[in-house]
């Protein structure tokens, strides 16, 4: 009998045989693994740009230079943002699309398993480019995260190598584009139809085909400055017949579906949470289908609303401003469907339903000053204030990232096979999103006083706003340590979590053990 | 599943070129619409045989140099009030202050920018590049007429000059 048990173990071992830890982690193939290694890396990011927030924050705590000169402080914008974007936010999401596509669509792995590899891997080589910037002569990129030229065109070489950097992120997320749009066509376990794939895979998969739309076309605008820079083109130097404006439209070409590529796998995770703890199926899932794809092809045609101010005939103003508001249509189906899958559930307050009612509130508050933005005769006074910088931080921070941290504490019991603490999870929502709020919810109020946005220094009557805002952002950051730790503290121990996790939830990834085994759907699942 | 996966970097592939494509069919547009002030050339025995309306433009003609060259340029003619479809001429002074001959170029456009396309050039230094030797100093003109599509409620336009060092692109 003793054999017997030795043999069996012997078995499940051989099953779930995991290599050595270099081969492991460096050279993995495995999409846990792969998945495990983007949030890794996404959540290392989140600290690294919001130290440099924390930068920001503490030279605006009062008026006038304190901490840093405005050359710094400018720096700090710029690369705060590049790596909150192209590091934090992204990855991150592709973080999530490796662990659960596959285990959402029944197949034992992503399509293109080596391809997945080095598209991570290039991450942290594009990223030590992008910070060693700092060190070389004249500082890192200090021109805003837009890089618009001409002043990109006059920089020093720290410009060259954010360049190269893009390129390498930009080459990393159409990879991971790639392999999520092959995955999805066609791995789904037999039966799934693509009406049935659960929204997270909907999401990504329009996400995905953003990405390799809009990315080369940014890569195509920073190899132009590249060229304009040292190989004697005139794209945007006006000295050679170029025109500084037209980068601005090259690059709010890729600039506006990049921020929706920013939010719809957030709406996807929402889109799982909110069913499982109203423990009602989700409201209106082909509307939920159809207004992903609505928003995704609106994103192509409005990107001039980012410059009103450049001095447009009146057509294209109008043009720009009614194409704008209405993204708030679909967007408006999304919220009333999550709503309404609320109305009479059998309502739990978890942290991951915390997190989610939490980003349908505070993300529809910036969806809504973004139609304010959208007004054209309201922009010349908003625009490149601190009232753009509240919007976005409301719909990124407070839509993305509280999406991101919902969703982790969601399948952390599903990665880890462990159970979080719930009461240390509740306080890590509410400290999140009171000191967010004390953040920026004043940054609203600058912005309409006409505090412009990118300066190290401001008018007196500007401090006490600035010093809310300062306080909740170090609250803010300080509060992250918290979600190490329960991430952390959750990995090493904890109540084991049963397949299931959550009571009845909807997916075929609460069908495998938890944690999820090595090797998952060797054999394909049965879809009823 | 390989074809997915060439369809998809051959869709990469031309979304760059995409990006490049931009740079003509923005030109295009702007020449087109007269969008960000461009204007427009028009032959000078055409222009000469326009027929002159009797409705007053007054023409403001501002000029700027960008701070990478040191030459001093200014508009000896500030403005003038110009009949529709007649052709005027404004005279620009430019002197080289440096010790070294420099190529400039010069960019222009119309503001309010509807009334770009109306503007139409017979003749013009910003046609062709300008040397100016050490210490040149000269007068330079530009030949016009605004056509007898602008629009009615343009009742004063500015047509502005900015004076680049285009040395490094002298070899195109």
């Amino acid at each position: 009998m003793s054999h017997a048990a030795t043999a069996g173990d012997h078995g499940h071992d051989d099953h779930d045989h995991k290599p050595p830890f270099f081969q492991r982690w460096f050279m993995s193939t495995n999409h846990k693994d792969i998945g495990t290694l983007y949030l890794i890396f996404s959540l290392t990011m989140l600290f690294v740009g919001g130290a440099m927030a924390l930068v920001i924050r503490a030279e605006l705590w009062q008026p006038g230079l304190q901490f840093v000169d405005p050359h710094f402080f400018n720096q700090m914008t710029t690369v705060h943002a590049l790596i909150m974007v192209f590091g934090a936010v992204m990855p991150g999401f592709v973080g999530f699309a490796n662990w659960m596509l596959p285990l959402m669509i029944g197949a034992p792995d992503m399509a293109l398993p080596r391809m997945n590899n080095w598209s991570f891997w290039i991450l942290p080589f594009a990223f030590t480019i992008l910070l060693s910037s700092f060190f070389v002569p004249g500082g890192a990129p200090a021109s805003g995260w837009t890089l618009y030229a001409p002043l990109t065109i006059q920089g020093g070489m720290s410009v060259d190598m954010g360049i190269v950097a893009i390129h390498m992120m930009g080459i990393s997320s159409i990879m991971g584009a790639i392999n999520v749009i092959v995955t999805v066509l066609n791995m789904r376990a037999p039966g799934m139809t693509l009406m049935k794939m659960p929204m997270f895979v909907w999401t990504w998969l329009i996400t995905a085909f953003l990405l390799i739309a809009v990315m080369p076309v940014f890569a195509g605008a920073v190899t132009m400055l590249l060229t304009d820079r040292h190989f004697g083109t005139a794209f945007f130097n006006p000295a050679g017949g170029g025109d500084p404006v037209l980068y601005q439209h090259i690059f709010w070409f890729f600039g506006h579906p990049e921020v929706y590529i920013m939010i719809l796998p957030a709406f996807g995770i929402i889109s799982h949470i909110i069913p499982t703890f109203a423990r009602k199926p989700l409201f209106g899932y082909s509307s939920m289908v159809f207004a992903t794809a609505a928003i995704a092809f609106l994103s192509f045609i409005v990107w001039a609303h980012h410059m009103f101010t450049v001095g447009m005939p009146l057509q294209g103003e109008l043009f720009f401003m009614y194409a704008t508001m209405l993204i708030s249509v679909p967007t408006g189906v999304k919220v009333f469907n999550w709503v309404t899958t609320m109305w009479r559930g059998s309502m739990t307050f978890e942290t991951p339903m915390l997190y989610a009612i939490g980003v349908v509130f505070l993300f529809t508050l910036g969806g809504l000053s973004g139609l304010m933005l959208a007004i054209t005769p309201a922009d010349f006074q908003y625009h490149d204030t601190y009232f753009v910088v509240a919007h976005f931080h409301y719909v990124l921070f407070s839509g993305a990232v509280m999406a991101m941290m919902g969703g982790a504490f969601f399948w952390l019991p599903k990665w880890t096979g462990h159970m979080y603490n719930e009461s240390l999870g509740k306080i890590h929502f509410w400290l999140t999103s009171i000191f967010f709020n004390i953040t920026f919810f004043p940054q609203h109020f600058l912005g309409l006083a006409g505090m412009p946005r990118r300066y190290a220094d401001y008018p007196v009557q500007f401090t006490e706003f600035n010093q809310w805002s300062s306080f909740g952002a170090f609250g803010l950051g300080l509060s992250q340590l918290l979600f190490v730790y329960i991430i952390v503290a959750t990995v090493r121990g904890g109540k084991k979590a049963t397949a299931e996790v959550w009571e009845n939830p909807e997916g075929l990834e609460w069908t495998v053990p938890s944690p999820a085994p090595f090797h998952t759907f060797d054999e394909p699942p049965v879809i009823k | 599943m390989n074809n997915l996966v060439g369809k998809l970097v051959v869709i990469t592939v031309i979304m760059f070129g995409f990006g490049y494509a931009l740079v003509p069919l923005y030109e295009a547009f702007c020449k087109v619409t007269g969008f960000g002030g461009k204007t427009d050339i028009i032959e000078e025995a055409a222009a000469n045989s326009a027929e002159i309306i009797d409705r007053d433009v007054a023409v403001t003609f501002t000029s700027h140099t960008n701070s990478n060259l040191p030459w001093e340029f200014k508009p000896i003619t500030r403005g003038l009030n110009v009949k529709v479809g007649d052709v005027q001429e404004a005279i620009f002074y430019v002197k080289n202050y440096s010790d070294r001959p420099i190529t400039g170029m010069a960019t222009f456009n119309v503001t309010p920018p509807r009334a770009g396309f109306h503007f139409k050039k017979t003749e013009c230094f910003c046609f062709s590049k300008q040397v100016l030797l050490p210490g040149e100093e000269k007068e330079m003109a530009v030949r016009f007429l605004l056509d007898s599509e602008m629009p009615d409620d343009v009742h004063e336009l500015t047509l502005s000059y900015t004076f680049f060092d285009n040395e490094k692109y002298a070899g195109q």
